[in-house]
C-alpha cells in the first residue's frame, strides 16, 4: 500500500468510525433508557395501585398499621411478577409496617432511603446493589401530607441480561457496518484519487505537446496554452526587432 | 479561470462521497438494529401491559365482593380511558365476556395474539370476564421516529467532524489541491514562474507546467540579455531599430510575470502556512469540544452541588460557573496576546491544553461549588490562552494575502465546534451522565496536548509586526476610548445587550427551562446547536446582505442592521410568553439566531466608523481590544441578570424582562444611530 492510499485508509477508517461508534452509543443509550423506563413503569404501576388502596383506607379513617387489605394485595402483587424482590409499606419513619416477608415486618428501613424518597422524582430510583433497584411511591393521608411510602425491591438481573445481549448484537452490526463502510469509503476516494491522477497526467502530457485532449480538463488546458501561446508570440516580436 | 475548476470539483466530489457514505452507515446501523430493538422490546412492552391489566383486572374484581353484575359496572371505560392515556404503549383495552367485547377503549389494531395480554377478572370467572391489553406494534418504530432528531444531530456532527478529520488526516492532500489550483491558476494569468511543487498528488501535472514556465521564462531572459547587449552597441547600431523591440517587451511585461512578484522568500509561505494552520486545527478544534461538551448541562450539574457556606439561591448557584468562565476570558485576553507572543504561540498552546485537560478532569470530580468555580476559572484561563496562541498562529503564519483565509478557517473551527459540543454533549450527559461527560473533556483536552506536542510547528518570527496581540485595553486607552459618548453608546446599547442575551438564553436559562419541561440536556444541546448552525448559515449572508446594500444606495445600513438585530433578539424573548411548551423555546432560539445574525458583523463594523479619531490616536487593534473587552464583559453579566430575574419572577417573566430590556436598548440605538447618524468630519476652514 503506497503512502497516499494508506493516509486515504486512515481517513475513511476515522471517519466511518466516528460515525457508527455516535450512532452505537445513541443505539446503547436509547435502549438502556427504553428498557429500564419500561421496567420503572411496572414498578411504579404496582407501587402507585398500593398507596391508591392505603390513601383509600386511610381516608375513611383506617390507622395507617392496621389496613387490612394491604398484605393480601402486597403478596398477590408480588407472586404476579417475578422481577418483584420484595414489597413493603413503610411508616413515614421507615418501620415496615406490611412485607412479602413477614420476618422484616417491624424493621426499619435505612435512614439515607427514606431521605431519597422524600427528594424522589419520576425517573429516580435507588440501587443499592448493581442487581437490585428499589422505588417507592408516597402514601399521603386527607391532608396531603405523607403517611409512609409503598416501597418495591425489584431484581435487575434480567436488565442486566438483555444490555448485555444488545450489547453483543450491537458490537457485532456497528462491526460489520464499520467494516464494510470504511472500505467502501476507501475504496471510493481511491477512485476518486486515481481518477484525478489520470486526468492530471493526461493533462501533463498535453501541456508538453501530446496532440490528444481530455475533456475534463480541456478548459483548463486551453487557457494555459492560449497564455503560452501568447507569451511566445510576444517574446517573438521582442526578437524580430532586434532582427530588423 | 478554470483550472481550480476541476480540482475544487474533484475536492467537492471526495467529500460529497464522504458525506454520503456517513449517512449511509448511519441508516445502515440503524436500519439492523431496529429488528434486535424491536424483538427485545416488545416483550417487555408486554410484561408492562400485563402488570397494568393486572391492576384494572384487580380494581373491577372489588366489584364483585359486592355482587355487581359485571354489565352493570359504570365508569369502566373512563377508567380504561386514564389507564391508556397513562401508558401510551397501550393501543388498546378490552373488557371481555365470554371471548366478546363489552367495553373497548383505543384504537383497535391488527396486533398479533403475541401482542395482547389477556388476564382473567377475579370474582367474575363464572361470567368469563376477561380484560384484553392490546400494545401498539408500532411502539418500537414511535421509539426510533423519536429518535430521529437525535440521529440527525448525530448525522450533522458526524458530517463536521468529519471534515475536521479530512483536514487533520488529509491536510498534506488539500494542501496539494491548493499548490496545483495555485500553479494553474498563475499560468492561465500568464505568470511565469517556478512554483512549489505538491507531494502527494499531480506531480506529473505540476512538473509538465513547471517545464513550460521555466521554457518561457528562459526565453524571456534570453531576449532580454540580447536586448541588454544590443542595447549597450546602440552607437553602432541605431537606436531606432531597436525601438520595436523596446515596446514589445513593454508590452510582454504588462500582459505576463516572470518572477514571483510577491514577498520575496514566501514563495513556500502558503504550502507552510497551511501546513502550520492544519498543524494547529485538530488540536484547536478538540480544545475548543471539549468545553463546548458542557455547554448544555453545565448549570444543571451546578445547580447539583453543595454551595457550602455562601448563602446562594439555587439558581444563582446554576449560573456562576458560566460567570467565572466568561468573566476570566474578558479579562485575561486582552493581556494574554503580548505574553503568548513573548513566550511563544506552541508553548503557550501546550500550555493551554495541560491547564484545560486538568480543569476538565478536576471539574468533573468537583464535590462542591467552589471547586467547580475554581476549576472553570482555570478552564476559562486554557480556554483564553488557547484561543490567543491559536489566533496568533494564524497571524503569525498568513501574509497580507492569506489573512482572511486564514482568519476564516479559525472561525469556522470555532463554530464546528459549537454546532458539535453542545448537541453531543447533551446526548452523553444523558446517557453517561455530567461527571463522566466532564471526564470525557478531559481526555479530549489530553488528546489536544499530545496532538500540540507531536505536531505543532516550532515559532516563527511573525510574518508581519502584529500590534492586535500586543495591545492590551490598558486604562488609558480605556479612559480615551470611553470619552467617545458614541461609542458607549454602541457599547452599552448593542454590544453588551446583544451578548447578555445570547448567553442568558442559550448557555443558562434553555437549558435549565427545558430540564424544567420535563425534557433532556440533549434537547438542550439541539436548541444550542440550532443557534449555532443559524450563525454559520446566516452571518456570510447577512454580511453580503450590507455590503450589497451598502454598494447599491452608496449609505451606511450598519445601524439599521444593529437596530433591526438586536429587536429581533429582544423580540425573540417575548416568544416564552406563548403556551407552546418546547416550541417556545426553539422560537426563541431561530429569532435570536435570525436577530444575532443581522447585528454581529454591522456592529463590529460601526466600530470603525464611530470611532475614526479613537482608532488615529490608538490604533485599530486598541480601540477592537476595548470593543472585544466591554462585549465579552457582556457574556459575564448575561447568565447573572438571568439568574437574578429566575429567582424573582420564575422562566416566563426572565425571558420576557430581558427581552423588553433589549428592545429598550434597540429602540434608543436606533434614536441615537438611525435617526442621528454620525457626523460626517467637516475639514476646519485655515483661518
Amino acid at each position: 500500500m503506497n503512502p497516499l492510499s494508506r493516509k486515504l485508509f486512515w481517513l475513511a477508517f476515522w471517519v466511518i468510525g466516528f460515525a457508527v461508534f455516535m450512532t452505537g452509543l445513541l443505539l446503547y443509550f436509547k435502549y438502556q433508557s427504553v428498557f429500564t423506563g419500561l421496567q420503572r413503569d411496572r414498578v411504579m404501576m404496582v407501587a402507585n395501585e398500593i398507596d391508591d388502596i392505603a390513601e383509600k383506607n386511610l381516608s375513611l379513617g383506617q390507622d395507617f398499621w392496621e389496613i387490612a387489605t394491604l398484605q393480601d394485595v402486597i403478596e398477590r402483587r408480588r407472586e404476579a411478577d417475578k422481577i418483584f424482590l420484595g414489597i413493603e409499606v413503610v411508616g413515614r419513619d421507615g418501620k415496615i409496617a406490611y412485607s412479602t416477608d413477614l420476618a422484616r415486618v417491624g424493621s426499619s428501613l435505612p435512614p439515607a432511603w427514606l431521605s431519597e424518597f422524600a427528594l424522589v422524582r419520576p425517573n429516580n430510583r435507588l440501587s443499592p446493589s448493581p442487581d437490585e433497584a428499589i422505588l417507592a411511591s408516597a402514601i399521603r393521608n386527607s391532608f396531603n401530607q405523607v403517611a409512609g411510602y409503598a416501597v418495591i425491591r425489584y431484581g435487575r438481573q434480567l436488565e442486566h441480561e438483555a444490555m448485555a445481549q444488545f450489547t453483543r448484537r450491537l458490537t457485532v452490526t456497528c462491526g460489520g457496518v464499520f467494516l464494510v463502510f470504511t472500505l467502501l469509503l476507501w475504496g471510493v476516494l481511491a477512485c476518486i484519487r486515481n481518477r484525478t491522477e489520470n486526468i492530471l497526467k493526461r493533462a501533463a502530457h498535453t501541456i508538453s505537446g501530446d496532440a490528444h485532449r481530455d475533456p475534463a480538463m480541456a478548459g483548463e488546458v486551453a487557457a494555459i496554452e492560449a497564455q503560452l501561446t501568447a507569451a511566445h508570440r510576444q517574446l517573438d516580436a521582442v526578437n524580430a526587432g532586434q532582427a530588423a | 479561470m478554470k483550472s481550480p475548476g476541476f480540482l475544487k470539483r474533484q475536492l467537492w466530489l471526495a467529500i460529497a462521497a464522504v458525506l454520503i457514505i456517513v449517512m449511509a452507515s448511519i441508516a445502515a446501523t440503524v436500519g439492523l438494529m431496529y429488528r434486535a430493538f424491536d424483538s427485545s422490546i416488545a416483550p417487555q412492552v408486554l410484561e408492562k401491559a400485563k402488570t397494568a391489566g393486572r391492576s384494572l383486572s384487580g380494581l373491577i374484581g372489588q366489584a364483585a365482593a359486592y355482587d355487581i353484575p359485571i354489565d352493570e359496572l359504570v365508569g369502566v371505560d373512563d377508567l380504561f380511558a386514564a389507564s391508556r392515556k397513562k401508558h401510551p404503549e397501550i393501543a388498546q383495552i378490552e373488557l371481555l365476556r365470554a371471548g366478546q367485547s363489552t367495553v373497548a377503549v383505543g384504537t383497535a389494531v391488527d396486533a398479533a395474539a403475541h401482542l395482547t395480554a389477556r388476564l382473567p377478572i377475579a370474582g367474575y370467572e363464572g361470567a368469563r370476564a376477561e380484560i384484553a391489553v392490546s400494545i401498539n406494534p408500532g411502539y418500537v418504530r414511535k421509539l426510533f421516529q423519536e429518535m430521529a432528531l437525535d440521529l440527525v444531530v448525530v448525522a450533522v456532527v458526524t458530517l463536521f467532524v468529519s471534515l475536521e478529520l479530512v483536514y487533520f488526516l488529509a491536510g498534506a492532500l488539500v494542501a496539494d489541491l491548493g499548490t496545483l489550483r495555485a500553479q494553474g491558476a498563475a499560468m492561465a494569468r500568464g505568470a511565469f514562474f517556478p512554483m512549489p511543487q505538491p507531494n502527494w498528488l499531480g506531480l506529473e501535472w505540476s512538473t509538465a507546467l513547471d517545464k513550460r514556465a521555466i521554457e518561457i521564462s528562459q526565453r524571456y531572459q534570453a531576449a532580454l540579455a540580447s536586448l541588454r547587449s544590443r542595447w549597450q552597441d546602440r552607437h553602432h547600431i541605431g537606436a531606432t531599430s531597436l525601438r520595436t523591440s523596446f515596446a514589445a517587451l513593454r508590452e510582454t511585461r504588462k500582459r505576463f510575470s516572470f518572477a514571483d512578484a510577491r514577498q520575496g522568500s514566501r514563495i513556500d509561505g502558503n504550502r507552510n502556512a497551511a501546513l502550520a494552520l492544519g498543524a494547529m486545527r485538530a488540536p484547536f478544534f478538540l480544545l475548543l469540544l471539549a468545553d463546548d461538551l458542557s455547554r448544555s448541562f453545565l448549570p444543571m450539574f451546578a445547580s447539583g452541588l453543595p454551595a457550602g457556606p455562601l448563602p446562594l439561591s439555587t439558581n444563582m448557584v446554576a449560573s456562576l460557573p458560566i460567570v467565572a468562565f466568561m468573566l476570566v476570558v474578558a479579562l485575561s485576553q486582552p493581556l494574554l496576546g503580548a505574553w503568548s507572543e513573548r513566550i511563544g504561540r506552541r508553548r503557550s498552546f501546550i500550555g493551554a491544553a495541560a491547564l484545560a485537560c486538568a480543569a476538565h478532569l478536576l471539574s468533573s470530580q468537583s464535590g462542591s461549588l467552589l471547586e467547580l468555580l475554581v476549576w472553570r476559572c482555570a478552564g476559562g484561563g486554557a480556554w483564553a490562552i488557547a484561543f490567543v496562541a491559536a489566533q496568533g498562529y494564524v497571524l503569525d503564519h498568513t501574509d497580507t494575502k492569506t489573512r482572511t483565509a486564514g482568519l476564516a478557517a479559525f472561525v469556522g473551527i470555532i463554530m464546528v465546534s459549537l454546532i458539535c459540543g453542545p448537541s453531543i454533549g447533551g446526548i452523553l450527559a444523558d446517557g453517561v451522565g455530567h461527571r463522566a461527560t466532564l471526564a470525557l473533556g478531559g481526555a479530549l483536552t489530553g488528546v489536544a496536548l499530545f496532538l500540540a506536542w507531536r505536531r505543532l510547528p516550532l515559532d516563527q518570527p511573525p510574518a508581519i509586526v502584529t500590534t492586535q496581540s500586543s495591545s492590551p485595553a490598558s486604562a488609558s486607552k480605556l479612559s480615551i476610548a470611553f470619552a467617545n459618548p458614541r461609542f458607549l453608546m454602541l457599547l452599552l446599547l448593542a454590544a453588551v445587550p446583544a451578548k447578555v442575551i445570547l448567553i442568558a438564553y442559550c448557555y443558562y436559562l434553555i437549558p435549565l427551562y427545558i430540564v424544567d419541561a420535563g425534557s433532556t440536556s440533549a434537547m438542550a444541546g439541539r436548541m444550542i446547536m440550532l443557534y449555532s448552525v443559524m450563525m454559520v448559515l446566516l452571518v456570510p449572508m447577512m454580511a453580503n446582505w450590507v455590503a450589497a446594500l451598502r454598494a447599491r444606495y452608496a449609505n451606511e445600513p450598519e445601524a439599521l442592521f444593529v437596530a433591526v438585530g438586536l429587536a429581533v433578539s429582544g423580540v425573540a424573548g417575548l416568544a416564552m410568553a406563548l403556551p407552546f411548551g418546547l416550541l417556545s423555546p426553539f422560537i426563541v432560539v431561530l429569532l435570536l439566531g435570525i436577530g444575532q445574525s443581522l447585528s454581529i458583523s454591522p456592529q463590529a463594523a460601526m466600530v470603525a466608523e464611530v470611532c475614526k479619531e479613537e482608532i488615529r490616536v490608538l490604533g485599530t487593534s486598541a480601540v477592537y481590544g476595548v470593543y472585544r473587552m466591554v462585549e465579552r464583559l457582556g457574556n459575564a453579566a448575561g447568565p447573572l441578570i438571568g439568574a437574578a430575574l429566575l429567582e424573582l419572577a420564575g422562566f416566563r417573566t426572565a425571558f420576557v424582562a430581558i427581552g423588553v430590556g433589549v428592545v429598550v436598548c434597540a429602540a434608543v440605538f436606533s434614536i441615537v444611530f438611525v435617526f442621528k447618524p454620525t457626523p460626517r468630519h467637516v475639514p476646519r476652514v485655515a483661518q
